[in-house]
C-alpha cells in the first residue's frame, strides 16, 4: 500500500477559492483521504474526531491563524506529533521563525503550482 | 479548473464587499483591530486567488494594496481619515479591475497607476516600489517519523452507523424489489382498502412508497368509489430470500381489481411517479422514513472523487452549502445502493450564473416542510372526499391547506428576499465619486440595512437610487464654505435608511443641505409653462413639481445628475416598482426623499371594486378611507370639477368610470361608494366607484408586452372564479384626472 492510498490530510483554509486548489491538486496526487475545515477551530473540532497525518494550513485565516493552530497541534498530546504545512502568501523570517520553533514540518508560499505542492508534501510524509 | 476559476470571482466579490463594508466600519470609527485585519485579509486572498490563477495585473495591483494594509496592520502607519478615503478608493478601483478580470476585459491601466501612486503616497516606506520581493526564505522540511511506514489511525468511521434515520442496509446480498400498484375501479367497491396492503407488505420488510396523484381530477369530477391513485412500493426485505410469491400473496384479494408489477432491484427514476414525499397512508410506526427531498449531508452518499477536476466549488449558497465529499472513500461501503439519497450534490449546485439567489438553509428547509405538508393535506382531501359523510372534515382540510398555501407564499417570498446592505454598500462609492466631482465634503450614513426587500425590487432600485444619491449630493449639499458661513459642518451628511412597515419597505434618502429652493423652483415651473402664472401654490405643492416631466433647476446640466434626466425618471422608475415617492424640504436644514416600495411585485392587497358591471382591483396600500356617496359633503367648484369631504379636507373627486372611459348611463346605484385615495406623493383624491365587493391579496400578472402601457392600470390578475381584472394604480388614476379632467390650477385652489 503507498503512501498515498494511506495518507490521512486535513487542508485548512478560509478562502474556498485556495481549499478547492489544495483540495483539487491532492486529487490530483492520488490522496484519497482528505478532508477540510475553514479555520483552526473547526480544524481542531475535525482533529479531535478524526486523527490524520498531516495538517496543510494557510497561515492568514480568521478567528484562529495558521500558527496558533499549530500551537494548539503541538500542544495536544493526541496530536503533537502530526505533521503541519503552513501556506501562506507572504513569507518573511518572523513567521518562519515561530513555525520552526514550534516543528513545523514545512512551509510554502502562494501561489504554488500542484508540482510545489506535491514536492512539500512528500518532503514530510516520503513519496506518494 | 475553469469551475474553481469562477468560484473565485464570486468569492472575489464577497471578499470585496467585506473591504469595503471594514474601510467603512473605519472610516466611522467603528473598526478596531479586527476589521484590519478582515480588511487585510480580504485583499491578501484576493491576491492569493489571483496568483494562483496567474492573473498578474489583480496580483500586482492587490499585491501593492496589501503592502500599505500591511502597513496599517503593523501601525507603522496611522489610520486617519484621509488615509482611510485612500483605501476607500484604492478598494474601488480593485473592485474595478477584479471585475474586468472577470469578463476577461483588460482594467483601466490608467487608474491602476493612479491608485497605485496615491496608495505608495501613503507608505512610510516610500512605496510599493521599496518592498521588493524578499529572496525567498530558505525552510528546511522536517520530515515524519517512520516515513514508510505511516502510524494506523484509529478510524471512528468503522463505528456503527450515525448517519441520521435512515436505518443501515443489510449487507448481505438482499434483493430490492419494486413494485407497482395501480388499482382498477372496483377495487374499493369490493372491500379493498389500499392501506391494508402495504401494512401487509411491510411485514416483509422496509417499506418506501410513493403515491402519483396526478390520476386525480377535480373535486368537481371526483369519484368517491375509483381510487385514481397509483402507488410505487420500493421493498428492501428483512428476510433474504422473500420470493416474488410472498409479495403476489399479499395482493391475492386484489387479484383482477389492480395491475400490479413486480420486479427485483431499485426504482429507478422516472416520471412515471413523482418523488416521493411523504406518505400519510401508511401507519408512521411501520413506515420508513421519508426519503430526504434535499439532499443530506450525508457524506457516504457522495461520490467520491476519482480524478482531477472531481471537486467542483460551485457558487453555493452560503447557509446551504453541501460539503464538499471529503474525498471520502474512508470506509468502502457500497454507498451507492443506498436508496432514496442517491442524488449527486454536484446536480443540485447551481450553475455559476449571476441570476442565482443565495438562500439561507433554514428557508428552504421550511419550504420543503411546508410543501411536504401541503401533499399531506392534499391526500386527506382526495381521502375525505372520497367518503361523503365528512363533509365537516372537507372543510377543516380545506381551512389548512388554505392557511399551508398562505405559509408557503410567505416562505417563497422570504426566499427572494435580501437585505439592501449590498445594495446600500454600493451607495457609499456613489457617494465617494460624486462628492469628489462636485468638490464637496460628504458623509454616508446608513441604517436598517438588513431590511428585506424583493430581489426584484432591490436591482430595479438600484438605477433611481443612484440617481437621488447624485441629486443630493450635487443639489441637496453646499459647497463646504457655504455650510461653514451657515453654521454648519464643512461635511455634508446623507443618510440612507430602510425600514419595513406593515407590507412595504421604506427607503429614506435625507440630506443636511440648503433644502429646496423653492422660489426658484416656482419660477422655473412658471418659465417651462409647468404651471399658471398667477397660482401660489403650497409650498409642499412646489415641491412636487421635481417630479414633472422635464423638470430641472440646475442652472448649467451639471456632469453629475444632469445630462437631461431628473426627478421625474426617478418617480417613474419607482412607479414602475408599484412604489410612491414623498418629498419633504426644510430650508436650510435639508430635503427627505422617502420610497415607499412593496414588499414583493407578485402579491397585491387589493380591494376590488366594481364599476360599470366590471370589476377592477386597487391596492389595498393606497386606499385610505371608504364611503358612502349618497350623504357625502360634494361640492362643486368653478370649471366644472366636484370636491367632497372626506377626513375633513375637501378633496377632488373623480367617477373611476369616466376617468376609464365608461360613461355612466342607466340609474343611479345606491351603493355607490367613495375612495380617498392617497397615491404616495401626497395628493390625495377621491375616486367614485360603484360598489366594493371584497378584499383579498391577489396574484399580479403582467399585461404583457403587446398591449403596452394603459394609463391607470398597472396590472391585472385572475380573480377566485376564473375572471380577469385589472390592477389600477394611484398614481397612474391620478396623472389621468389630472389630465382628463382638472388643470393644475384647479389642485391649487
Amino acid at each position: 500500500m503507498s503512501v498515498r492510498d494511506k495518507l490521512r490530510v486535513l487542508v485548512v483554509d478560509d478562502t474556498s477559492t485556495s481549499r478547492g486548489l489544495i483540495l483539487q491538486a491532492l486529487d490530483g496526487f492520488g490522496v484519497r483521504h482528505v478532508e477540510y475545515a475553514e479555520d483552526g477551530e473547526k480544524a481542531l473540532e475535525s482533529l479531535g474526531r478524526r486523527p490524520v497525518h498531516l495538517i496543510i494550513s494557510d497561515y492568514n485565516m480568521p478567528n484562529m491563524d495558521g500558527l496558533r493552530l499549530l500551537h494548539a497541534v503541538r500542544s495536544n498530546a493526541a496530536t503533537a506529533k502530526t505533521g503541519f504545512l503552513l501556506i501562506s502568501g507572504r513569507a518573511d523570517d518572523a513567521l518562519l521563525e515561530a513555525g520552526k520553533k514550534l516543528r513545523m514540518n514545512n512551509f510554502l508560499t502562494k501561489p504554488f503550482q500542484p508540482s510545489d505542492l506535491r514536492a512539500a508534501v512528500e518532503s514530510v510524509v516520503g513519496r506518494l | 479548473m475553469e469551475a474553481i476559476r469562477q468560484a473565485f470571482f464570486e468569492e472575489c466579490d464577497e471578499l470585496l464587499d467585506q473591504l469595503e463594508e471594514g474601510l467603512l466600519a473605519l472610516q466611522d470609527g467603528a473598526g478596531d483591530g479586527d476589521t484590519i485585519g478582515a480588511v487585510f485579509r480580504a485583499v491578501h486572498s484576493i491576491k492569493g486567488g489571483a496568483g494562483a490563477f496567474a492573473l498578474d495585473v489583480l496580483t500586482d495591483y492587490a499585491h501593492a494594496f496589501e503592502n500599505v494594509l500591511d502597513q496599517v496592520r503593523s501601525g507603522t502607519l496611522a489610520l486617519d481619515q484621509d488615509v482611510v478615503m485612500v483605501l476607500l478608493r484604492a478598494a474601488d478601483v480593485l473592485a474595478d479591475v477584479a471585475r474586468a478580470t472577470a469578463r476577461d476585459e483588460v482594467p483601466d491601466a490608467g487608474a491602476i497607476a493612479a491608485a497605485k501612486a496615491e496608495l505608495s503616497s501613503l507608505d512610510p516606506n516610500g512605496g510599493a516600489a521599496s518592498a521588493p520581493p524578499a529572496a525567498e526564505p530558505v525552510f528546511a522540511p522536517l520530515a515524519l517519523d517512520g516515513l514508510d511506514d505511516l502510524p494506523d489511525l484509529p478510524d471512528p468511521e468503522g463505528a456503527p452507523d450515525d448517519d441520521g434515520p435512515t436505518p443501515a442496509l443489510p449487507t448481505g446480498a438482499v434483493r430490492d424489489w419494486t413494485i407497482d400498484f395501480e388499482p382498477l375501479p372496483g377495487l374499493l367497491t369490493s372491500g379493498n382498502e389500499p392501506l391494508y396492503f402495504f401494512r401487509s407488505l411491510a411485514v416483509l420488510g422496509e417499506l418506501r412508497v410513493s403515491c402519483d396523484t396526478t390520476g386525480l381530477p377535480g373535486l368537481d369530477r371526483l369519484d368517491p368509489s375509483d381510487l385514481m391513485l397509483r402507488w410505487r412500493v420500493h421493498l428492501i426485505p428483512t428476510a433474504f430470500d422473500l420470493t416474488r410469491t410472498e409479495i403476489e400473496n399479499v395482493f391475492d384479494f386484489a387479484e383482477g381489481l389492480c395491475h400490479l408489477k413486480i420486479v427485483e432491484g431499485t426504482p429507478a427514476r422516472d416520471d412515471t411517479l413523482p418523488e416521493p414525499i411523504a406518505n400519510p397512508a401508511i401507519d408512521p410506526t411501520t413506515s420508513a422514513p421519508p426519503p430526504p427531498s434535499v439532499p443530506s449531508p450525508d457524506p457516504t452518499a457522495a461520490p467520491r472523487p476519482e480524478s482531477a477536476g472531481a471537486v467542483q466549488l460551485g457558487p453555493l449558497p452560503q447557509a446551504a452549502v453541501v460539503p464538499l465529499p471529503p474525498a471520502a472513500g474512508t470506509s468502502a461501503r457500497p454507498v451507492a445502493k443506498k436508496p432514496g439519497t442517491g442524488v449527486n450534490p454536484s446536480e443540485m449546485r447551481a450553475k455559476p450564473q449571476s441570476t442565482s439567489v443565495r438562500v439561507d438553509l433554514q428557508r428552504v428547509d421550511d419550504l420543503v416542510n411546508l410543501v411536504g405538508e401541503i401533499v399531506i393535506a392534499q391526500a386527506m382531501l382526495s381521502q375525505i372526499a372520497s367518503e361523503p359523510a365528512r363533509h365537516q372534515e372537507l372543510v377543516g382540510t380545506l381551512d389548512s391547506l388554505n392557511q399551508l398555501t398562505l405559509e408557503v407564499q410567505d416562505s417563497v417570498m422570504a426566499i427572494r428576499a435580501l437585505p439592501v446592505k449590498p445594495l446600500f454598500q454600493r451607495m457609499s462609492r456613489i457617494v465617494r465619486e460624486a462628492a469628489q466631482m462636485t468638490s464637496k465634503d460628504v458623509r454616508l450614513t446608513t441604517s436598517g440595512e438588513d431590511t428585506q426587500i424583493d430581489k426584484t425590487v432591490i436591482e430595479l432600485l438600484a438605477d433611481p437610487l443612484t440617481h437621488m444619491i447624485r441629486n443630493a449630493v450635487d443639489h441637496g449639499l453646499e459647497e463646504p464654505k457655504t455650510r461653514k458661513a451657515a453654521g454648519k459642518a464643512a461635511t455634508g451628511t446623507i443618510t440612507l435608511s430602510a425600514a419595513q412597515r406593515s407590507d412595504r419597505v421604506l427607503v429614506e434618502i435625507a440630506d443636511d443641505g440648503a433644502g429646496i429652493d423653492r422660489a426658484k423652483v416656482l419660477a422655473k415651473a412658471r418659465e417651462k409653462g409647468l404651471i399658471e402664472a398667477d397660482t401660489n401654490p403650497e409650498p409642499a405643492e412646489i415641491d412636487r413639481l421635481l417630479f414633472l416631466p422635464g423638470f430641472s433647476t440646475s442652472d448649467q446640466v451639471s456632469e453629475l445628475s444632469g445630462r437631461g434626466v431628473g426627478m421625474d425618471v426617478v418617480n417613474r422608475a419607482i412607479q414602475d416598482l408599484s412604489g410612491t415617492i414623498a418629498i419633504q424640504s426644510d430650508p436650510g436644514r435639508g430635503t427627505k426623499l422617502t420610497v415607499s416600495l412593496p414588499l414583493t411585485l407578485a402579491i397585491l392587497d387589493g380591494m376590488i371594486v366594481s364599476c360599470r358591471g366590471e370589476r377592477y382591483v386597487l391596492p389595498l396600500a393606497s386606499i385610505v378611507e371608504t364611503q358612502i356617496l349618497e350623504g357625502s359633503k360634494i361640492e362643486g367648484v368653478a370649471g366644472g370639477g366636484q370636491v367632497v369631504l372626506m377626513q375633513d379636507h375637501m378633496v377632488p373627486m373623480f367617477d373611476l368610470g369616466l376617468l376609464l372611459g365608461r360613461p355612466y348611463v342607466g340609474v343611479v346605484e345606491e351603493e355607490r361608494t367613495v375612495l380617498l385615495i392617497e397615491p404616495g406623493d401626497g395628493a390625495p383624491f377621491a375616486l367614485v366607484v360603484d360598489g366594493i365587493e371584497s378584499q383579498r391579496q391577489v396574484v399580479v400578472k403582467g399585461l404583457g408586452e403587446s398591449v403596452g402601457r394603459i394609463p391607470g392600470v398597472s396590472a391585472a390578475t385572475i380573480l377566485g372564479d376564473g375572471q380577469v381584472a385589472l390592477i389600477l394604480d394611484g398614481v397612474g388614476l391620478q396623472m389621468l384626472a389630472r389630465r382628463s379632467h382638472a388643470k393644475p390650477e384647479r389642485l391649487a385652489s
